[in-house]
């Protein structure tokens, strides 16, 4: 579905005769239909950045994206369009990735009028199937975002992302501003939509037991570079790369075992 | 409001409601004037003694009463979700209370001393030198045009007296408990010139800076990356033990503190659920809330990856929005209809473990 190979992003240094910076600097991956690569690194490692120089959202300074078979740095800027239909990001904060002056139904009405072309009936029995499936009801319609909860925002960001029946999503940090009740609704959701459509998806998060729970295949990346990368199990059992074991070291451990009670 | 409170010697609670900002101070037992510093303290005394602490807002319960005890070198997580009352405890405990809270019943008694209703020139005593205080957002706490050294100099110049050479003593010292080695670097920089896990640190190296003996940390971790947050539990661990703190950790996430708790306690809706050592939180929680919050943590749940979680359905009520019966009732999967209409009381399962569920009582 989805196949970069030595993908650079060089940023020009901030101050006159600095360094330029290399926020992505030659990763190489794939990802299959139906398949989710977990994607885990700490701030600033350029997981981000990259996430934006596969659909071009930053342009990618060297390398190679196709999507599909389609040489997405080749095409111009209709094309583009055309293929970021196929390919939704899914942000961290649904607080600003939503417009605070819209309510839901013209959040959710605009791609399925504007971009699928459906007249008012149509998208409006569309928009209702959207909010059903991901677990909001024909209420929520009406609502404007700060009316909604954090995890309903990010359901609605999630619905707008379906919407235009992509087959590659992007979540970039989709839980972190959630609490941990809500956060274990979102990721259940998101495996539901990827099985249920059969969507590839790149997970992106700083918490290596998050992705380790939500990918197929894990890429471990710092600096720019993938310092590790492969099947989720073998990468947790097994890691090689010294920045790995550190991230799994950190991984919050239960306390030792309570001893018996008086 | 609940009628439950937890029971920790709890029968003279004076539970005065009205609207002034604080409750009158109850005579401290058999005590003259005793301000609340180290060396006057009651022998035996818990650092931290709270009992039956109750918060209103415009009348709306937040806080329904929330007691713990937290003693010399122990740390007590307090784990629940956003508005859940968690950070309110703690602004309650300080008397820090934002504008329209106010604390309706209860006590506060830092090394046997009562704070709630004390003078404000007290607890401005209390605050920063027997208490210390950290919290999420390092960046925002710290003076952005004042040096770091400067920043902790006052402190310590503050709460210790300390001037000239026996201050910068002091600073480097601090420094370098909290893991600041390059102190010179360090104390000259201001605070967008360090790391996230740099400025808490040095947030932390100003908390010590009163030599205190309670420290509480809301949410300290939370804006951090896994790796430094762990280094910086480390660090909180490690003060604890070698000065003897008192720490109360507070956090959403039970996974991430729980590891380095001795004990936990679980808010919901402005009240304890439950109250347990922590390994017995992890591995035979009680109450359903506890259990639910556990398995729904990718990082504990112990389930095959990619399949569901056991996630919890609906959503935490607002604070304040009172309602009979139990709190979690609507998003419990045990709950029967008595759960919406009669208030669980605080039961102990054992001398260490006591839960909010009417599932433990009679009647059930």
């Amino acid at each position: 579905m989805l196949d970069v190979a030595e993908l650079h992003k060089v940023y020009r240094a901030r101050v006159p005769g600095g360094a330029p910076v290399a926020a992505v600097d030659g990763v190489s991956f794939s990802v299959g239909v139906g398949e989710t690569l977990g994607l885990v690194g700490e701030s600033g490692c350029g997981k981000s950045t990259l996430s934006r120089c596969l659909m071009r959202l930053v342009e990618p300074t060297a390398g190679s994206v196709r999507f599909a078979g389609t040489d997405v740095r080749a095409l111009g800027a209709g094309a583009l369009r055309a293929m970021r239909r196929r390919m939704q990001i899914v942000h961290q904060d649904p607080y600003s990735s939503l417009d605070p002056l819209m309510r839901i139904d013209r959040t959710l009405g605009a791609p399925l009028r504007h971009v699928l072309g459906l007249d008012a009936r149509a998208a409006d029995i569309r928009m209702l199937a959207l909010l059903e499936e991901v677990g909001l009801s024909a209420a929520h319609r009406l609502a404007y975002p700060h009316e909604l909860s954090g995890g309903q925002r990010q359901r609605v960001a999630i619905a707008r992302a379906l919407s235009l029946k992509p087959e590659f999503i992007i979540a970039d940090e989709p839980t972190s501003a959630l609490d941990v009740s809500i956060q274990a609704q979102v990721l259940n959701l998101l495996l539901r939509l990827q099985r249920d459509h059969g969507l590839a998806m790149l997970f992106i998060s700083h918490d290596i037991s998050l992705v380790a729970h939500m990918s197929d295949r894990i890429a471990v990346m710092q600096s720019g570079r993938f310092v590790e990368t492969g099947a989720t199990a073998v990468v947790i059992a097994s890691p090689q790369h010294p920045y790995t074991r550190s991230l799994l070291a950190a991984r919050p451990h239960r306390p030792a075992t309570s001893k018996p009670t008086p | 409001m609940s009628a439950a409170r937890p029971p920790e010697g709890a029968q003279d609670r004076n539970a005065q409601h009205g609207g002034h900002l604080m409750p009158a101070a109850r005579p401290p037992e058999g005590a003259q004037d005793r301000n609340a510093q180290h060396g006057g303290h009651l022998v035996g005394a818990p650092v931290l003694a709270v009992d039956g602490l109750a918060v209103e807002i415009g009348g709306a319960p937040v806080l329904g009463g929330v007691s713990l005890v937290i003693g010399a070198g122990e740390a007590l997580g307090l784990v629940g979700e956003s508005g859940c009352g968690k950070s309110m405890t703690a602004l309650a405990i300080l008397g820090l209370l934002p504008r329209g809270a106010s604390v309706s019943a209860g006590s506060v008694r830092l090394l046997g001393n009562e704070l709630l209703g004390a003078p404000e020139d007290a607890l401005c005593k209390v605050r920063g030198r027997s208490v210390g205080m950290i919290f999420q957002e390092p960046g925002a706490c710290l003076d952005p045009v004042m040096r770091v050294g400067r920043q902790i100099g006052e402190a310590l110049r503050l709460h210790r007296g300390l001037r000239g050479a026996a201050e910068q003593d002091a600073l480097r010292d601090l420094l370098v408990e909290v893991g600041l080695g390059d102190t010179d670097r360090v104390a000259r920089a201001y605070p967008h010139e360090l790391s996230g896990g740099m400025q808490q640190r040095a947030m932390i190296a100003m908390a010590l800076a009163g030599e205190p003996v309670l420290l509480i940390a809301d949410e300290p971790t939370t804006a951090l990356d896994a790796r430094i947050a762990s280094q910086i539990l480390e660090l909180l661990d490690r003060l604890r033990r070698e000065r003897g703190l008192a720490l109360l950790l507070i956090s959403h996430d039970l996974a991430v503190i729980g590891g380095r708790c001795d004990r936990v306690q679980v808010m919901y809706a402005g009240l304890a659920v439950e109250s347990a050592p922590a390994a017995r939180v992890f591995e035979a929680p009680r109450h359903p809330y506890t259990a639910a919050l556990v398995a729904a943590s990718p990082g504990l749940a112990g389930v095959a990856p990619k399949s569901a979680l056991r996630d919890i359905p609906g959503q935490p009520p607002a604070p304040g929005s009172g309602r009979g019966g139990c709190a979690f009732a609507e998003r419990c999967t045990l709950a029967r209809e008595i759960c919406a209409v009669r208030v669980p009381a605080w039961t102990p399962l054992a001398p260490d473990h006591a839960v909010r569920c009417l599932q433990f009582e009679s009647g059930w």
